[in-house]
């Protein structure tokens, strides 16, 4: 569905990616891993349109949209849920979700696909009125994933759901991840909780350096003492 | 006690306008970044327009205040894509340098064009005063108060109700991630200053018939846009609304008890007195951009 | 050959009254003078310090009524009245440069309109002080020894002088340590409080010389035209400033003189042929195609510092930087770290933070993405205030000091985000991070003593010797901005060092270099650590990490989970699980 090839991209003239080779295919929940300054992020940045690549391309079930804006990467179907959830603070948690939906034009489907949003996550429906920046974190993730299932997306990328949330709500937030995955829409998630990504993973690729190093089943990954030196030296 | 109901009610007058100017700006430079001298040179074509509308096109003075409006958007609209656009990203000194120019060519404009003579603006509504009980007000200005109250509501419906003010305030809480979810911040940034400067042309074109309009009218409306917005703090809208009447109060007391002359210091001495004690400005508790 | 030029120029500027035999011609010569003054004055804020100032003319309209008024009431005569403008109007800058504390940019700006607004409307208002709107006339003359200096021929020669003092005095203090303070603050005010320059002070002084300055020449207009009002607060006057400044080219020295010069004399020029109006419709179009087209205006140059040409770097041996100094030869003190809570963003970024950093090892503090690293650093070297615990590098405590303190302590610190003064050379760059190593104050060096000169000397041998150490010698006189990212992280490098640190704290130095500039790095570090530094580093190149440090401390979610040598951390299981997560049974 997705493949990346030789990706490069740059911040002003620091390379973060010097030749990415990745894919994803339809339904599957991949996970990217790796130490922080190893690009993960970047690569992120770089198949949503946030960030230009400077080489490579980026193809999205045959058709190229490395470079492309990220209201035309929406309206191909990719969503980007980012690193720190970074919900609008002052907007209601309905308009929030209301941004997620900002490319569609089906006022009617957006409507309902907000309440079906509200349902599945009863806590966001219950404070459907309130500035996002008063949810607490595990809120915040869960209106984040949210506003982006809004897009209705074929292809969910996730920047370290984790981050800054206590254990059981990772364990909710991870469920939550599963969940969609298993409603058929494909995941690729940015992680630095390696094990427990690799646990509901099916592949998984890791980084360093702005390349991949190391690539596979999330099983064989499991296993493999690789991933711990890659993220610990040796 | 008369004279301070009167007091107040000609504050209010001035400071629905003056609301308007605020709220204008506040938006330009808290989405923007911009630090819009020119702000004061839209509220002089305002006034201006209203003028060459009625005594030049012959408009009837509701038409003329109404395309005086649309003009400072389109003009506001032009003068982002034009001069704003290919400077974005420059340090926040190219663009006051730029904006500066821009005041200075578009006054001397006026001044070329109209002359320096002050104009009067012909207006429909009968001199003598209402009287509401204790106090007394012209119609004229309470047509200036009813507009600017309607404007003011209008601008907030925009900013609270509209897929486009959503869009606003996303991206002047969080410019990258309202990127992510597609909005195309370009045209973002256009739209807030035409915005802006359309509420500013509103706020000429109903006080330019009061106070006659000249060339540097502006200049004082500028700083008092400043001052509404250091009060109310950045992007926030309802803090420039109650700055613009508080200010527009406090002028017309400090005119009443204090001394007339100095009636204009009290915008320079609010921006002095509040980047000292309080330079995220007086209403911070309150949202920012709606 | 400058100083050919510069003495042909000055023969000119004396000889110039037999040719231009005209009064009116004089009298432009006079008005050019006056406005260079103006000019030179506006040029320190904007052009060196970085902050504009639309205030000015209160400045020179304070000189005016303060010379003007004393010599009328109390009959002082014009060469107390001048030094008396320059002290009034030195402490409206002052006033506004405590102001400048709290606000920069868009925000000072406003302050200045305003503090000029405020000023204008009392010299209108305050008829018993000032006689308002009528002004002030048959304010005298000057006169010396008998001589009247009535005519235009010799005020031209009183303007001369004022104007060359002016100059001489801006070119020796932008030539000085003051002058590369400024500079600083303007390209990188963190970077410049890191290495001890401290920005409350330096911008005072600079508000204080630019504001007399403008009371200097207001001064000397007062006493000119014989007459104030308050027209000398029109805002024309501070926009013709601007516009002599910024077209003439901010942050040099000839260039508001030149544009003092070209916009005196041209709207006079053209004074037959076009109106006013048109000339300020002009200027204001002007400015905006300035910007567009030659933003460093018609000089154009970079920043003039400390050009005189110093040769190739003396034969002093190649030891470390360190090794001069430490003449006692010992490492410095531990640092001790002590139950450290901080917030960052609405977020408990340390909670209870301890540790120790031994003096003279090399420490690093790791941990996964927002484990607190870089707000622990921030909160150690005074750029975060945390809400509570004690930091003590020695027997001094560092708590709730500011930044330029703890710098003059001996703990230097370097950013995560590429961190130099891009407008200034190499040797520049380390030249500022020498700042705390020299003394010359402002009286010291405009009075341009000798012990001034020797300073300048031995610091330029110093910053030479330090950046040869870090192996940039063959860049020393290139612009930083220009420079390949690598090298940028050496300078960021070696100007920390010249701040003479005894700890030194590294925030991911490494990040975003090639794996041969990082061996480069290691190199470096370790050197650092034989000549007896104590550095405390945060990476996340876990290689580069292990390879190098004594001791390594792990952070987790703002707490220390680890602390030991690297082996041990590395097959640690709280740091695995940290980083890797648990695995599940």
């Amino acid at each position: 569905m997705l493949e990346l090839h030789a990706l490069r991209a740059a911040y002003g003239p620091i390379e973060a990616l010097r030749g990415v080779d990745l894919e994803v295919r339809a339904g599957e929940l991949v996970c990217l891993l790796g130490a922080n300054g190893a690009g993960k992020s970047s690569t992120l940045r770089a198949i949503s349109g946030l960030v230009r690549p400077t080489g490579g391309r980026i193809v999205l079930d045959g058709r190229p949209i490395a470079g492309l804006p990220p209201a035309e990467i929406l309206a191909a179907g990719i969503a980007h849920c980012p690193e720190g959830r970074r919900v609008f603070p002052y907007l209601t948690v309905e308009e929030n979700l209301a941004m997620g939906a900002y490319v569609r034009r089906d006022r009617g489907a957006i409507a309902a696909d907000m309440d079906r949003v509200c349902t599945h996550f009863p806590i966001l429906g219950e404070r459907r009125r309130q500035p996002a920046g008063t949810l607490s974190g595990g809120e915040q993730q869960m209106l984040a994933i949210g506003r982006a299932l809004m897009a209705r997306p074929r292809l969910i990328l996730f920047d370290e759901p984790s981050l800054g949330l206590a254990p059981t709500v990772v364990e909710t937030t991870f469920g939550i991840i599963a969940d969609i995955r298993r409603q058929g829409t494909t995941v690729l998630m940015v992680e630095q909780n390696a094990y427990l990504a690799l646990q509901m993973a099916d592949r998984g690729y890791v980084m360093e350096n702005g390349r991949i190093v190391l690539s596979g089943a999330a099983s064989n990954l499991l296993s493999d003492d690789h991933v711990r030196r890659a993220y610990l030296g040796a | 006690m008369d004279a301070l109901l009167q007091h107040l009610v000609n504050g209010l007058v001035l400071g629905g306008t003056y609301a308007l100017l605020g709220i204008g700006l506040t938006l330009i430079f808290g989405l923007m970044n911009l630090v819009n001298f020119a702000h004061g040179e839209l509220y002089t074509l305002g006034a201006y327009a209203t003028f060459a509308a009625l005594a030049l096109g012959g408009l009837n003075f509701f038409a003329a205040v109404a395309l005086a409006i649309a003009l400072g958007a389109v003009v506001g609209a032009a003068c982002e894509r034009l001069l704003l656009r290919p400077l974005r990203g420059e340090s926040i000194d190219t663009t006051m340098l730029v904006m500066i120019g821009l005041w200075i060519a578009l006054q001397n404009g006026e001044l070329l064009a109209w002359g320096g003579v002050a104009k009067s603006i012909p207006h429909p509504f009968p001199t003598a005063p209402l009287t509401l009980g204790p106090v007394g007000i012209a119609p004229l200005r309470l047509f200036v108060m009813a507009t600017a109250l309607v404007l003011i509501v209008a601008a907030w419906l925009l900013i609270q109700r509209t897929r486009l003010g959503r869009a606003m305030r996303a991206t002047f809480q969080d410019r990258e991630t309202a990127a992510l979810m597609g909005v195309r911040i370009d045209r973002i940034h256009t739209a807030t200053f035409a915005f802006g400067s359309a509420l500013a042309a509103a706020a000429g074109a109903l006080l330019g018939p009061i106070f006659l309009a000249y060339p540097s009218m502006g200049d004082l409306a500028s700083l008092k846009a400043f001052s509404v917005v250091i009060l109310g703090g950045l992007g926030n809208l309802p803090g420039a609304t109650l700055g613009g009447l508080l200010l527009g109060i406090a002028e017309e007391l400090g005119a009443g008890y204090v001394s007339s002359g100095y009636r204009d210091a009290v915008g320079f001495v609010i921006i002095i007195l509040v980047l000292l004690f309080r330079p995220s400005g007086l209403f911070t508790r309150a949202e920012r951009i709606g | 050959m400058r100083r050919t030029l510069g003495a042909l120029v000055g023969v000119a500027l004396l000889a110039l009254p037999l040719w231009l035999t005209s009064a009116y011609h004089l009298h432009v010569a006079i008005m050019a003078g006056i406005f260079t003054i103006l000019a030179l004055s506006l040029n320190l804020l904007l052009g060196y310090t970085g902050q504009l100032s639309l205030g000015h003319a209160a400045f020179f309209g304070i000189g005016a009524y303060t010379s003007a008024l004393l010599a009328l009431c109390l009959e002082w005569p014009f060469w107390l009245g001048l030094p008396a403008a320059a002290v009034a109007a030195g402490l409206a800058g002052w006033a506004i440069g405590r102001l400048a504390l709290k606000v920069r940019g868009a925000y000072f700006v406003l302050v200045t309109i305003s503090f000029a607004g405020v000023i204008a409307l009392v010299s209108v208002n305050w008829m018993e002080l000032t006689n308002g709107p009528l002004g002030l006339p048959g304010v005298p003359a000057p006169s010396l020894a008998g001589v009247s200096f009535r005519t235009k021929t010799a005020y031209y020669y009183l303007v001369l002088v004022g104007a060359a003092g002016a100059y001489l005095l801006c070119r020796r203090l932008v030539r000085s340590r003051v002058g590369r303070a400024f500079l600083a603050l303007r390209e990188n005010e963190p970077l410049a409080e890191s290495v001890g320059i401290d920005p409350t002070r330096t911008l005072v002084l600079a508000a204080v010389v630019s504001a007399a300055l403008a009371g200097v020449a207001g001064s000397l207009y007062a006493h000119y035209t014989r007459f104030v009002s308050p027209e000398v607060f029109l805002f024309n006057y501070t926009v013709t400033m601007v516009i002599m400044v910024v077209a003439g080219g901010k942050g040099t020295l000839a260039g508001p003189v030149v544009g003092a010069l070209v916009f005196t004399v041209l709207p006079e020029a053209l004074r037959e042929a076009v109106a006013w109006q048109w000339q300020m419709l002009a200027y204001g179009v002007l400015l905006v195609l300035l910007v567009f087209f030659l933003p460093r205006g018609i000089v154009g140059g970079g920043v003039a510092v400390g050009t005189r040409d110093e040769g190739p770097p003396r034969g002093l041996p190649a030891e470390g930087p360190a090794q001069q100094r430490r003449a006692d030869g010992s490492p410095g003190p531990a640092l001790q770290v002590e139950n450290l809570s901080a917030d960052f963003g609405g977020v408990a970024a340390l909670a209870d933070v301890s540790f120790t950093v031994r003096p003279g090892t090399i420490t690093s503090l790791i941990g996964p993405n927002g484990a607190g690293k870089t707000t622990a650093f921030n909160a150690i070297t005074g750029f975060l205030r945390p809400r509570r615990g004690r930091v003590t590098f020695g027997d001094a405590s560092l708590l709730g000091r500011r930044a330029c303190d703890i710098a003059a302590r001996g703990v230097v610190r370097t950013f995560q985000k590429t961190s130099v003064f891009p407008a200034l050379t190499v040797a520049d760059n380390v030249m500022v991070g020498l700042h705390l190593a020299g003394s010359a104050g402002f009286a010291a060096i405009v009075a341009s003593r000798p012990r001034v000169w020797a300073e300048e000397s031995r610091l330029r041998a110093e910053a030479a010797d330090i950046v040869e150490f870090v192996g940039l010698q063959h860049r020393r006189a290139v612009t930083a901005g220009s420079l390949p990212y690598g090298e940028q992280r050496l300078v960021e490098l070696a100007v920390a060092l010249a701040a003479r640190p005894r700890l030194l704290l590294l925030d991911e130095p490494g990040a975003g270099m090639t794996g041969a500039e990082k061996e480069r790095l290691v190199e470096l570090i370790r050197r650092l650590r034989e000549q007896g530094l104590t550095v405390l580093l945060v990476e996340h190149d876990m290689r580069l990490v292990m390879g190098i440090s004594d001791t390594v401390i792990v952070l987790n979610h703002g707490r220390v989970i680890a602390e030991g040598p690297p082996a041990t951390m590395q097959a640690h299981p709280d740091v695995i699980r940290a980083y890797l997560g648990g695995r599940r049974a």
